[in-house]
């Protein structure tokens, strides 16, 4: 069943003549995951804040999102707001700045549950805490009454995922979750992430720019490159034939163990030059 | 401990301040041409007999004598005798430091309760004509004179509407209802005169926070744009307002005097104005020093009110 469906996506800022996206169309089941690959700059983001409908509001959109059989780009502000933390929810780059710093994190987690079920403040704590220990926090009830600056931010990564997992979503999106983590943590975090996702049954849209990253979390992987998407296919694929230049400069990039000892490492420049016209 | 040594290096300001406060206030009042013993006497008095009155007021005696024997008594809450009346200068203050203490507070609580709303509509609503009303209106608020903006009112309030009194002032605890109607109109001008200030500092505080990834978060969970502002907005700017709020605790006491001389308010103002204009120094001083005091003692409360607003301050104190 198409949980999320894409169609020929554009998005223009401002002024600007060149689209942030240019006709992307892609479509993801309930419970699979999808990881959208590709460089800063490439619309990542973009198309996660279309998926969200959390684009600004200077945004010229075409083309259509229909998210759980809602027409996303139709919606209005509150029909939006009512989808957002329940069906949908997303887990952001930046763990050290997406909590309110003022608020205790239960509280902050405690919220996506009020604002969308109404639930009352004891039974919600009880969620609250056993959410934070689903996410792998040592000490959930502790964690509940800090404040965001004395967690790490491994710590309040997982706090995120844990306010992006309590209403059971239909869809995920993480966007960069594990790229401000330093890589040990980016491991253990990747892997709950990985647990929860499978015990929930939600679907991902996973937003990388690291090859390596996607392939151990998605199945299936979009490459995106100056707003477009160039290449589509299952991970296995992609690696063992990779179509798009750019594409082979990514896997070459990916695949450290293939490398020769002395000599220089691959760059995706090696496979794949944005002519200078395009990109400027 | 880290906050016992915060507060001891406040109190340690608070009291430099004072101290250098009271004496830039008696060489100002010293430096004003004129005499409280001409005054007295009138323009026929001999210089003898203007001599003669001086000594027996103690002004012949060395300034720095009369500096201390000022200030000594002021750290003991004896504030002098007015020359001209006779009454103590802490009698004269303190029934009219309560009309200055109600029009002050009452118009800051006025001023916020328009900037808030009209800021959070500016930052909202900053790329639609909503948001560039507001502003536009702050903007020409702010160029409105307290004064101006008083007399206007007088006229169409109290001389054409005749809805309320032109000036004047009734105690509270003698006729509530009076005394509302006669602090109404300077309460409302010097809210809208310091909300027009105001108004800007909330947008751009508030406009930050829009930009803020927490505030992102609250809409990806749900929040309409009004809904996550008061909720995670309000508290995060009030950081940064808080700190424009005691500057503008000076600005308002000034208004205030302007305020109570168009209004014929009998508060602090008015009493400094007419003991100026005749040379009742310790008054003049008196005055001076109380309007200090308040201006340091609620710039010392926001100080601390930044450990109540956000919690990162308090885990500094903490010792963390």
């Amino acid at each position: 069943m198409t949980l999320l469906e894409v169609c020929d996506l554009t998005v223009t800022f401002g002024r600007h003549r060149r689209p942030a996206l240019d006709g992307v169309c892609f479509s993801l089941d309930a419970g699979c995951r999808l990881g959208v690959i590709g460089e800063s700059g490439s619309g990542k983001t973009v198309t996660a804040l279309a998926v969200m409908g959390l684009l600004p509001e200077y945004a010229r959109v075409s083309g259509t999102v229909e998210l759980a059989g809602h027409q996303i780009t139709q919606l209005s502000e509150s029909g939006l707001a009512r989808l957002r933390g329940d069906v949908v929810s997303m887990v952001f780059q930046e763990p050290m700045t997406a909590l309110d710093p003022t608020m205790r994190v239960g509280r902050q987690v405690a919220e996506v549950l009020r604002l969308h079920a109404g639930a009352e403040s004891g039974p919600a704590r009880a969620a609250v805490v056993r959410m934070l220990a689903e996410v792998g926090l040592s000490d959930p009830d502790r964690v509940a009454d800090a404040y965001p600056h004395q967690l790490s931010g491994g710590q309040r990564q997982r706090v995120i995922l844990a306010m992006a997992l309590i209403n059971a979503p239909d869809l995920v999106i993480c966007d960069e979750p594990t790229t401000a983590l330093d890589v040990t943590v980016q491991a253990t975090v990747l892997a709950k992430l990985d647990e929860v996702l499978e015990a929930s049954g939600a679907a991902c849209l996973f937003i990388s720019h690291d090859l390596a990253v996607v392939s151990q979390v998605c199945d299936q992987v979009v490459v995106m490159l100056d707003g477009r998407i160039v290449e589509t296919g299952s991970v296995a694929d992609l690696f063992a034939n990779p179509q798009h230049p750019y594409t082979k400069g990514l896997v070459a990039a990916a695949q450290l163990d293939a490398a020769t000892p002395g000599q220089r490492l691959p760059v995706v420049e090696d496979f794949y030059q944005p002519d200078a016209g395009a990109k400027r | 401990m880290q906050l016992a040594g915060r507060i001891l290096k406040r109190l340690g300001v608070f009291v430099v301040s004072l101290v250098g406060a009271s004496v830039l206030i008696f060489v100002i009042t010293q430096a004003l041409p004129g005499d409280v013993a001409q005054t007295l006497l009138g323009t026929q008095a001999t210089p003898d007999e203007v001599a003669q009155l001086r000594a027996q007021l103690g002004l012949d005696r060395p300034l720095i004598v009369q500096y201390l024997d000022w200030f000594g008594h002021v750290l003991v809450g004896d504030f002098g005798v007015s020359h001209l009346s006779g009454d103590s200068v802490i009698s004269l203050l303190l029934p009219r430091l309560a009309v200055t203490m109600w029009l002050v507070g009452l118009s800051m609580v006025g001023s916020l309760l328009l900037a808030v709303p009209a800021g959070m509509v500016a930052a909202l609503k900053r790329r639609s004509w909503q948001g560039v009303l507001v502003s536009a209106s702050a903007q020409a608020g702010m160029a409105i004179p307290v004064f101006w903006g008083g007399i206007l009112a007088v006229m169409v309030f109290a001389v054409w509407l005749r809805w309320l009194p032109a000036n004047g002032y009734v105690p509270l605890s003698e006729n509530p209802a009076s005394w509302a109607r006669h602090l109404v109109m300077p309460v409302v001008t010097l809210s809208v005169v310091q909300a027009a200030v105001l108004i800007r500092y909330v947008r751009t505080a508030l406009v930050e926070v829009l930009n803020e990834d927490y505030y992102r978060t609250a809409r990806a969970i749900g929040w309409r744009p009004m809904g996550a502002l008061l909720r995670h907005g309000l508290r995060n700017a009030a950081i940064s307002l808080v700190t424009v709020l005691g500057l503008q605790v000076s600005s308002v006491l000034v208004g205030a005097i302007v305020v109570e001389s168009v209004f014929n308010l009998p508060g602090l103002g008015s009493l400094l104005l007419t003991a100026v204009a005749q040379r009742d120094l310790l008054v003049v001083q008196g005055t001076v020093m109380f309007l200090v005091l308040a201006v340091l003692v609620i710039s010392a409360l926001v100080d601390f009110s930044y450990v109540l607003i956000d919690p990162r301050q308090r885990a500094v104190q903490e010792g963390r």
